[in-house]
């Protein structure tokens, strides 16, 4: 049997609540029934009964929502991906509160929101619609089926409508949980592509993998340095006359150990040892021309062992001095460890 | 003849003596909710504002719209230079910028929550201005969000804010008050964006109604979803609304509480106190509430929206204002009565410079804005009722609580705790941005209006229906009715 949706529009609020009464007198239930108003007017005024929406559970589901991920993010994250910080505990309270509650906050927006679009049954684009209401008029709006159609025009036009449309109802497939899909697999899609492009599926030319990369040491790390028996922290003098007051230390297998060791710590976090290597992380902090040289560039092979040990002790250009970090006899390993490399063909 | 004026035969119907017309006309020029002229002049007086920019206010914005470029032209060139070409320093890291996003979201602030706040109070003032005041928290929200990206050396690293797994194998640290910052404003943007937008809905739907069709209907028929009014779209409306109104309230305390976090958690003289919370949310509402009384002005004037903005909303907006202030002050001074009472070397130099010393100028000038203008104005009606003084006001607060910010940040953090780190900042790149960022919220403003119609006319014409006139004795006097 075919449906019909009319709408009759009323001047004023009584006469628009009279024709509501008749309506349902001729056997019109409360659901099929609508009121279309410019502004809110209160179902006791429509002389309708109370319209029990679920938006409050909604909202409590959002706020759960939210209540979850606040914990995810503060209990269960930090486990993941420990970051100590000034010897604080990784769980938290007052901070975890923090968080909790501005995302429980956020769930029950988006909650509500969802909630009103769902039940409100937005977005549609069916229904009768009559200009004049936004214009202060009110519509009545029934869905009947055949049977009813006479006795339902009967009524309408016993309260003398200003107008009265009618329209046959289509049965349109409700697409909402297609769109809920689609909208669903597209989030994901964008979640999975911010994946892609942070993670170390692609690598990525502007984001390159250095704090991975680059060689790092942490406080006190070994293999430490044994001081001979009997041996007294005493330095000695570096440079007399801006030249090196010792003599370069033989290349023996024990300076070459030395010297690799110390290199790896000391001089490693900004140079290379080849030129083909990619540069270190700080070397990237220095402007273009003052990067730290390979150490078997050209550049530094055309130094003299005392040009290198002078430039650990005082610092060159961009490079600081390293004279606090290295004994002037570890610096003659240096010195010797620099020397033995040689250039990869 | 529509709904409104039938109902109400005060309204319709001539009153018996002339006494009592004077009364009548009295009242209803003085109330906007006592003077319907019908849904139908209503609407197109509000729509027809979004066509109403005449040609000064057209070229208004296009000066602002290139001072924003202007700003990005400026950014651009810090992305290239580096934040070294700011007036930054080794103490002084958190200049014009950090102070900007202050000063943004405290605009922000008033916005959103004059219209929360006045709904779940019942306050009848905010039905025509409560659309044009969260327009105000919408940009100044965009404008504050722009600063930390801006602030930050390398802008195309700010995703490391978001928890997804990367390759630094590192998590955001949701302990810090960095993080907690991000949270908070993500949460009043959507918050707001969503609950203006909900507002929006039956006027959207009335403008779809009211546009031939063209590239504008197509764009209300998309953004309304349909909306047709039925009695439980409205009924969901209202709870959706009181939902987000009940929510709001909190989130916007905390978002600017957190703001003064950031300042509070370190051990800075002059920051380190736990007054900074609400200090920071009445100074927010201070200025936010100065701004809304700017837009109102500015709509009033350059839209000629006289029929809904009136004076008897200046006046409730001023008397705000003036609470406001009187709070301000107050936590102001207890403030600095803490510092002085306790004398600790590294708060009272920070005292003494404000107050003698060097930023004197700056600080009396601050003083003189936020404190000597609006107490010694805003007590009397006149004034109060007078949308050109009271905009200039406004425009004093502004600059007072700009400066606020500006000494919190650009000189207090000057003075640490170690003399030999004292220092002292100069913008220099900073302020052509922060003009940009003042245009470009100007701008978005006068273009948003030019889409949107910044009256809620389905909130005015709700409140036109509720009130009525009746007779006491001799006297006529509006009532209210209670539909619930
Ligand atoms: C903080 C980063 C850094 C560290 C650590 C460092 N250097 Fe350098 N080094 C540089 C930079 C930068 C330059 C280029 C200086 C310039 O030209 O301005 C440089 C240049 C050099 C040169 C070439 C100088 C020339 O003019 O030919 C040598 C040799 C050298 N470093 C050796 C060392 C050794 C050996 C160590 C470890 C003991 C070391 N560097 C540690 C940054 C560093």
């Amino acid at each position: 049997m075919a449906e019909y949706e009319l709408l009759g529009l009323f001047q004023d609020v009584d006469s628009a609540g009279d024709a509501v009464e008749a309506l349902r007198q001729v056997g019109v239930s409360d659901r099929s029934l609508r009121v279309l108003s410019a502004f809110p007017l209160s179902s006791k005024i429509l002389g309708r009964k109370h319209y029990n929406h679920k938006l409050g559970l909604a909202a409590g589901a959002g706020a759960l929502l939210g209540f979850a991920a606040a914990i995810f993010f503060a209990v269960i994250t930090p486990q993941l991906y420990p970051i100590v910080v000034g010897g604080r505990p990784l769980l938290n309270g007052p901070p975890m509160l923090i968080l909790v509650f501005e995302l429980t906050m956020l769930g029950t927006l988006l909650g509500g929101f969802l909630g009103f679009l769902w039940q409100g049954g937005f977005p549609s684009a069916g229904g009768l619609y009559d200009k004049r209401i936004a214009e202060g008029y009110l519509g009545v709006a029934v869905q009947v089926d055949e049977a009813l159609l006479e006795k339902v025009q009967a009524a309408y036009s016993a309260h003398k409508p200003v107008d009265l449309k009618k329209a046959e109802v289509k049965p349109r497939p409700d697409r909402r949980l297609l769109i809920g899909t689609i909208a669903i697999v597209a989030l994901l899609a964008v979640n999975f592509a911010l994946l892609a492009v942070s993670f170390d599926i692609l690598h990525l030319e502007f984001l390159p993998d250095q704090m991975k990369a680059q060689i790092s040491f942490a406080s006190q790390m070994g293999p430490r340095l044994g001081a001979p028996a009997g041996a007294v922290p005493v330095p000695g003098v570096a440079l007399v006359g801006g030249r090196p007051a010792t003599a370069p230390l033989a290349m023996t297998e024990d300076s070459l150990q030395r010297g690799a060791i110390l290199f790896d710590i000391h001089c490693a976090v900004c140079h290379t040892v080849d030129e083909d290597e990619p540069v270190t992380q700080v070397a990237s902090f220095f402007p273009d021309d003052g990067e730290p040289p390979a150490m078997t560039s050209a550049r530094v092979m055309a130094r003299t062992p005392e040009q290198i040990f002078t430039f650990i002790t005082d610092g060159i250009g961009k490079m600081p001095s390293l004279a606090e970090n290295l004994y002037p006899a570890n610096r003659w390993d240096v010195v010797n460890d620099v020397r033995s490399l040689t250039p990869a063909e | 003849m529509s709904i409104e004026t039938e109902r109400n035969p005060w309204m319709s119907a001539p009153p018996e003596s002339e006494d009592e017309q004077e009364q009548v006309e009295h009242l209803r020029k003085d109330h906007l909710l006592l003077d319907p002229v019908g849904m139908e002049a209503m609407n197109q007086d509000a729509l027809g504002s979004m066509t109403r920019h005449g040609r000064w206010t057209w070229m208004l914005i296009v000066v602002l719209g290139g001072l924003a470029m202007m700003a990005g032209v400026g950014w651009l060139v810090q992305l290239f230079v580096g934040l070294g070409f700011t007036g930054l320093n080794r103490t002084i890291f958190w200049g014009m910028y950090i102070i900007n996003l202050v000063y943004f979201i405290g605009i922000g602030h008033a916005g959103t929550f004059i219209s929360a706040a006045f709904r779940v109070m019942g306050f009848e003032t905010r039905r025509p201005i409560a659309r044009a005041a969260e327009t105000v928290t919408l940009f100044a929200l965009a404008a504050a969000g722009l600063f930390p990206i801006i602030h930050l050396g390398r802008p195309w690293k700010v995703y490391w804010m978001i928890p997804i797994p990367n390759q630094r194998q590192l998590w955001p640290n949701f302990q810090s008050a960095l993080e907690w910052d991000a949270m908070a404003i993500m949460t009043y943007v959507v918050g707001s964006v969503l609950f203006i937008y909900i507002g929006l809905l039956p006027d959207l739907a009335m403008a779809r109604e009211r546009t031939g069709v063209n590239w504008r209907r197509r764009l209300y028929s998309a953004l309304s979803l349909g909306w047709r009014g039925t009695d439980r779209q409205w009924a969901l409306h209202e709870s959706v609304s009181t939902i987000f109104a009940y929510v709001i309230i909190p989130v916007m305390f905390s978002v600017h509480t957190i703001v003064s976090w950031d300042f509070a958690m370190t051990i800075q003289p002059g920051w380190h106190s736990t007054i900074f919370g609400p200090f920071f949310i009445v100074g927010a509402l201070y200025s936010g509430v100065a701004a809304v009384l700017v837009a109102m002005g500015f709509l009033r004037r350059f839209l000629k929206l006289g029929y809904f903005i009136r004076e008897e909303h200046f006046d409730v907006m001023a008397k705000f204002l003036l609470i406001m202030s009187f709070a301000w002050i107050y936590f102001y001074f207890g403030e600095f009565l803490v510092t002085w009472y306790g004398n600790l070397p590294p708060e009272m130099t920070i005292l003494d410079l404000l107050l003698y010393g060097e930023a004197a100028p700056l600080w009396w000038l601050m003083i003189f804005c936020n404190v000597v203008v609006p107490v010694g104005l805003l007590w009397m009606r006149r004034v109060r009722r007078n949308p050109g003084i009271l905009f200039v006001i406004a425009v004093f607060i502004q600059v007072g609580m700009y400066l606020e910010r500006y000494l919190i940040v650009g000189v207090m953090l000057g003075r640490p705790e170690l003399p030999f780190n004292y220092s002292w900042y100069y913008p220099g790149l900073e302020i052509p941005i922060a003009i940009g960022a003042f245009s470009f919220v100007i701008f978005f403003y006068f273009i948003f209006t030019v889409f949107v119609p910044i009256i809620s006319t389905w909130e005015v014409g709700e409140g036109q229906f509720l009130h009525g006139l009746r007779k006491i004795g001799r006297k006529i006097t509006k009532f209210k009715s209670d539909m619930h």
